[in-house]
């Protein structure tokens, strides 16, 4: 009898501990949950870790960072990076290595889009220290497109907010729809300039490439 | 503050200690009752006793008379104790009399007992525990006890007394003993929190805070308790202590509206606090003298302490689709200690005639103090196991 009664107290007091360990968390939402942990500038560029806290209910689309020198961050209209990994709890990283101005004050959060809900974490600061390298187009496609198309660009060092990255045909500048460091997406603008109707640029952060292939422009 | 109430307490006592009661001494041939005793030490009482005359004071010695005795039943009777020392008497505190009398005697250094059954000569007890407890299973012989009492008792006055009380009346009663125990438990606790906490800190605060109520949690509690009997009777003081990892989380949904922008604000705070904390309840408990099952009640207080005391908030401010997360802020509503009275009830189960397991209900509610914004109230179940 006292054997039986050791017994059910021993396991009493493991079932005990076991539940006790357990940590409080907040309540569940229908919005995931995250947070900047770290942003740390450095020579080589500035190191950002966040961390997926919960899911949420509604269905995950895309996440990554957005960044900015004023703490009005929109993904849109922002610098953003999107990562390319399934979203799930726990730490995510990015480095960024391009289009920092020196001495500049930037503004850092992550986001998570869902299917319902735009969920900006909390935001922190770090100062740039100087990171403008020069962009380098590896390909662009299609290469004969009419006014109007979109084309896509791949390469690198491109700017992550597609407003600093300035994609110009000839003397024409055209509207970027989206930028990210290796590829941006441009639609192809009316072009006046006749004589130079084939060159197609890209400037980020005063620094320009020029691809190497030509664009023909449909009529 | 303290040191003075100790003195007042201990020259009361000096003072109803020398204060003569009314009593009775006999010798062989005379009773003299209704005359004053000054008691003294219960050293000095072994020794003589006092009375009070015209003259001032009279001793008498265990030479010269029998017996005395106070108003309140006290009783003191000279004897021979000392084998080596035919002749010398002292007095003794006549303990429990009966089929067999006990009787107490306080020396220079120890105290010892003796008893005397109708039948036999004054033996005293020995110290040694597995030589009293077997005197006294010799001298109870007959008597089939119940709870194997005997095994339980200690060399004190109050178990010896209880023993040979319960022999003299026939009566089997449990012989509580001081022992230690060890307990698990769940505990369902109920957080309150004050409405005070939002008008703390600054209109950021009121807001964020102001919808905020109350939580609730379960947590396991294990602990350690020790119980040491009170008197002849049936209570006890309980001394235990208890740890218990736990808190709790709460969430709010709020909109208000914003002056400085002029618009509405919504946004969703929760509030997350955790706790690893430390009891120490100190109880009195009467347990229903019964041999196997035994009801109990229990009433005291408890202190705890949250050695771990962390409470976070989190905010989230919601525009239509787009939600912006707030850095966590690290923020203490719960005072570190906390004072708590706490009742409860259970039922004890006599494995055998030490081992015991007990279940309880214990609610425990804490006092609210001035800076106390989150109070807790705890309903626990106890398991305990004594061993």
């Amino acid at each position: 009898m006292i054997q039986y009664f050791k017994n059910i107290s021993g396991a009493v007091i493991f079932a005990s501990c076991l539940i006790a360990c357990d940590d409080l968390d907040i309540k569940r939402k229908d919005y995931p949950r995250l947070q900047l942990n770290e942003a740390t500038s450095s020579a080589t560029g500035v190191a950002l870790t966040a961390e997926i806290l919960d899911l949420g209910t509604s269905s995950i689309i895309s996440f990554g960072f957005v960044w900015d020198t004023n703490t009005n961050l929109e993904v849109d209209s922002s610098y953003s990076a999107f990562l390319e990994t399934d979203a799930k709890t726990g730490l995510y990283n990015l480095n960024i290595s391009t289009d920092i101005t020196n001495g500049q004050k930037y503004y850092v959060a992550p986001f998570i889009i869902s299917k319902d809900y735009t969920v900006i974490g909390n935001i922190l600061s770090f100062k740039g220290i100087g990171i403008n390298e020069t962009p380098r187009i590896d390909d662009f496609f299609p290469k004969h497109a009419a006014v109007g198309d979109t084309i896509t660009v791949l390469g690198g060092n491109f700017s992550a907010k597609r407003s600093r990255s300035i994609v110009t045909l000839g003397d024409s500048r055209a509207k970027t729809i989206l930028s990210d460091f290796d590829s941006l997406m441009f639609i192809v603008p009316q072009i006046t300039d006749s004589l130079s109707r084939d060159e197609l640029k890209l400037t980020v952060g005063g620094k320009t490439a020029i691809a190497s292939s030509p664009f023909k422009l449909k009529p | 503050m303290i040191a003075r109430f100790a003195l007042v307490i201990l020259g009361y006592w000096s003072f109803s200690s020398s204060f003569a009661q009314t009593g009775y001494i006999a010798t062989d041939t005379s009773y003299i009752s209704g005359i004053e005793l000054i008691p003294g030490p219960a050293r000095d009482n072994a020794l003589f006793i006092k009375v009070k005359s015209n003259n001032g004071e009279t001793i008498y010695s265990p030479q010269e008379i029998k017996e005395y005795g106070f108003e309140n039943g006290k009783v003191y009777v000279s004897q021979e104790v000392f084998p080596d020392n035919p002749g010398k008497r002292v007095f003794l505190e006549k303990i429990e009399e009966g089929k067999i009398t006990l009787y107490l005697y306080s020396g220079k250094k120890q105290k010892s007992f003796f008893l005397k059954s109708d039948s036999s000569t004054l033996i005293k007890i020995s110290r040694k525990k597995s030589e009293y407890r077997k005197l006294l299973l010799e001298q109870t012989r007959g008597f089939a006890w119940k709870g194997q009492q005997p095994q339980l008792v200690t060399y004190r006055k109050q178990s010896l007394a209880k023993l040979i009380s319960q022999y003299n009346a026939g009566k089997h009663r449990p012989l509580n003993f001081a022992h230690l125990g060890i307990r698990a438990g769940y505990v369902m606790s109920s957080y309150k929190i004050s409405p005070k906490l939002y008008e703390l800190s600054s209109p950021v605060f009121d807001q964020r805070l102001r919808d905020i109520r109350n939580g609730r949690s379960s947590n396991f509690l294990l602990g350690a308790f020790g119980e040491i009997p009170i008197g002849k009777n049936d209570f006890s003081l309980l001394i235990e202590t208890n740890y218990m990892k736990g808190g709790f989380s709460t969430f709010s949904r709020t909109t208000v509206y914003d002056y400085f922008i002029e618009e509405f604000k919504t946004f969703d705070v929760d509030m997350v606090v955790k706790l690893s904390t430390i009891q120490i309840p100190l109880l009195l408990r009467y347990t229903l003298p019964k041999l196997k099952w035994r009801p109990f009640v229990n009433v005291g207080g408890n202190f705890a302490y949250h050695f771990k005391n962390s409470s976070r908030v989190y905010q989230s401010d919601i525009t239509s689709d787009v939600i912006m997360m707030r850095l966590p802020t690290k923020e203490n509503h719960m005072s570190i200690y906390t004072f708590a009275y706490n009742i409860g009830a259970g039922l004890q189960y006599n494995l055998n005639y030490r081992n015991m397991m007990s279940a309880e209900l214990r609610y425990n509610n804490q006092i609210p103090t001035g800076n106390a914004y989150i109070v807790d109230n705890q309903l626990n179940l106890l398991i305990n196991f004594t061993f």
